[in-house]
């Protein structure tokens, strides 16, 4: 079952084109990381699949259902997002175990919402899972960068989602944090009842062990997409960074250097 | 003298019920008097009806499949709390039998009809933005269902509805996708509860089984092309339909 297409998917921003021609599908057992450098279009393609961008031209499906003909509010509880974009909007003095539970009602700061049990226990068992239930009580605010991204994980995944969308969930973190990240998404991309999930990174080294396919994007285009042993080869990432990378591949990890 | 029509007759009925149950429920509604008006006890009816409309069920579930793309971890905690019902009711059958239960019944489908009508109001009252939230309400309310599934189980699809759309922020369409596994699951558990302990009469059971797989087919094939708001309607329509049909019963 298709829980993405993209048809002939292109987006024109002031004359400029920022996505061309993207034809792209992910089937529901599929993990996928989206790789690139800067600038090449993995920001705008992660906001078509939020359902936050319309593009300008093609076709987009989403778990099933066609932007343009569905009501976007309908679809938007059924994506989870982890992105710093989202990150900054949550206020600081937020406890962490609030900023996990309000995502049941798709709010951020406790106000009126009636929570249960079920709830609570769900946001708990969450952070526990990212290895951060003894910050449940800190305030968003003091949280390092590890910290907080992983409590922005356990957000994304509060409300059981059906696409799950991690824009760049390492970055930041200094070795000891993306290593723990890396066996923590390793771990949850590997659930068979974990929903599908869309990674994007420009670090290979940050691609968890679970990840099943990969998208390579330069300047706006797709270069390669497929079976990620298919698509991580030292040509394809010569050419879409436009320098002589040689990628080794060790215990399914993967790590990019340059080539002589 | 009847024999000649009566398999065909069956069988079309059970086509009706899986069309019906594939789109709404209460499809039993069709089938159930069907079979009394043709002489089987009422008790042999009951049964085999229930079991020949499972695979009418879960040929529904395969063609509204599509709806729950991703839902997995979801679907799968709900099926938990209504086979947990359905077995609970098939046991409380046994020992309670349906005498004056009927009563009821047309109440409850009246709540589901009402829930779901009330949906959009609810909406406002209950959620401070669109989302899909299982609560704790909501989990007992499908193991609720599931009891009333397995104990009488007609019309227990527009119930779930009604629970689905108005308290766990799920559309028509896709309730109607989880309704359909989740009654698919507890008359399941029904059905071989009672097959093992009631008489179950198994031409009544495949003529009914092959009628509502199709009739689910086609009725999953073109609900979906129905708009919204038609599809509210009709779920209200039939709901009536058989709130009516209970109270002149």
């Amino acid at each position: 079952m298709r829980v993405i297409e993209l048809v002939d998917v292109g987006v024109v921003r002031s004359g400029n084109s920022i996505l061309t021609g993207i034809d792209w599908s992910v089937d529901a057992d599929q993990r996928w990381v989206i790789l690139g450098p800067n600038g090449a279009g993995k920001t705008t393609l992660m906001q078509i699949l939020a359902g936050s961008l319309f593009p300008t031209r093609g076709q987009v499906t989403l778990l099933g259902e066609r932007l343009g003909s569905v009501d976007i509010f309908e679809l938007r509880p059924r994506i989870g997002i982890c992105s710093s974009a989202l990150s900054e909007r949550i206020p600081p003095e937020e406890a962490v175990s609030d900023v996990v539970l309000t995502a049941a009602w798709g709010v951020l700061g406790r106000w009126r919402e009636g929570y249960d049990l079920w709830d609570a226990s769900r946001s708990l068992a969450l952070l526990a899972a990212l290895g951060v239930e003894h910050l449940a009580t800190r305030t968003f605010g003091t949280l390092s960068e590890g910290e907080s991204k992983r409590v922005q994980i356990a957000r994304a995944l509060m409300t059981d989602p059906e696409l799950l969308l991690l824009d760049e969930p390492a970055a930041g973190l200094d070795l000891g944090g993306r290593e723990d990240m890396v066996a923590r998404l390793s771990k949850l991309t590997r659930d068979p009842l974990a929903p599908v999930s869309i990674l994007i990174t420009h670090h290979v080294e940050e691609i968890p062990p679970g990840i099943t396919h990969a998208l390579v994007l330069k300047k706006g285009t797709m270069i390669a997409a497929g079976a990620i042993e298919g698509v991580l080869t030292s040509d394809v990432l010569s050419d879409a960074f436009e320098l002589p990378i040689i990628i080794d591949n060790h215990d399914q990890r993967w790590f990019a250097r340059l080539g002589g | 003298m009847a024999n000649v029509w009566m398999w065909p007759l069956i069988t079309l009925a059970g086509f009706g019920a899986g069309a019906i149950n594939s789109m709404v429920g209460s499809g039993t509604l069709l089938t159930f008097p069907t079979l009394v008006a043709f002489g089987f006890p009422p008790i042999t009816a009951n049964v085999s009806n229930n079991l020949g409309l499972v695979p009418g069920a879960f040929a529904a579930f395969r063609g509204s499949r599509h709806e729950l793309i991703g839902a997995k971890s979801r679907l799968t905690e709900m099926l938990g709390w209504s086979a947990g019902g359905g077995l609970v009711g098939a046991l409380a059958l046994l020992k309670f039998p349906a005498k004056n239960f009927t009563l009821v019944v047309p109440f409850l489908i009246l709540l589901g009809v009402a829930l779901m009508l009330a949906q959009p109001i609810i909406i406002k009252f209950h959620r401070t933005q669109e989302v899909m939230r299982l609560s704790r309400s909501v989990r007992v309310g499908i193991f609720l269902t599931g009891i009333y599934g397995g104990y009488f189980g007609a019309a227990q699809g527009i119930i779930l509805i009604g629970l689905l759309t108005a308290f766990a922020g799920e559309t028509v369409f896709r309730a109607n996708a989880i309704k359909n596994a989740l009654a698919g699951t507890s008359n399941l558990i029904a059905g071989i509860i009672f097959a093992l302990i009631a008489p179950v009469n198994w031409s009544i059971v495949l003529a009914i089984s092959i009628g509502s797989t199709l009739g689910a087919w086609v009725g999953s094939k073109y609900g979906r092309k129905i708009p919204t708001n038609a599809y509210r309607a009709l779920i209200g329509v039939v709901g009536l339909t058989a709130a009516f049909r209970f109270w002149l019963a």
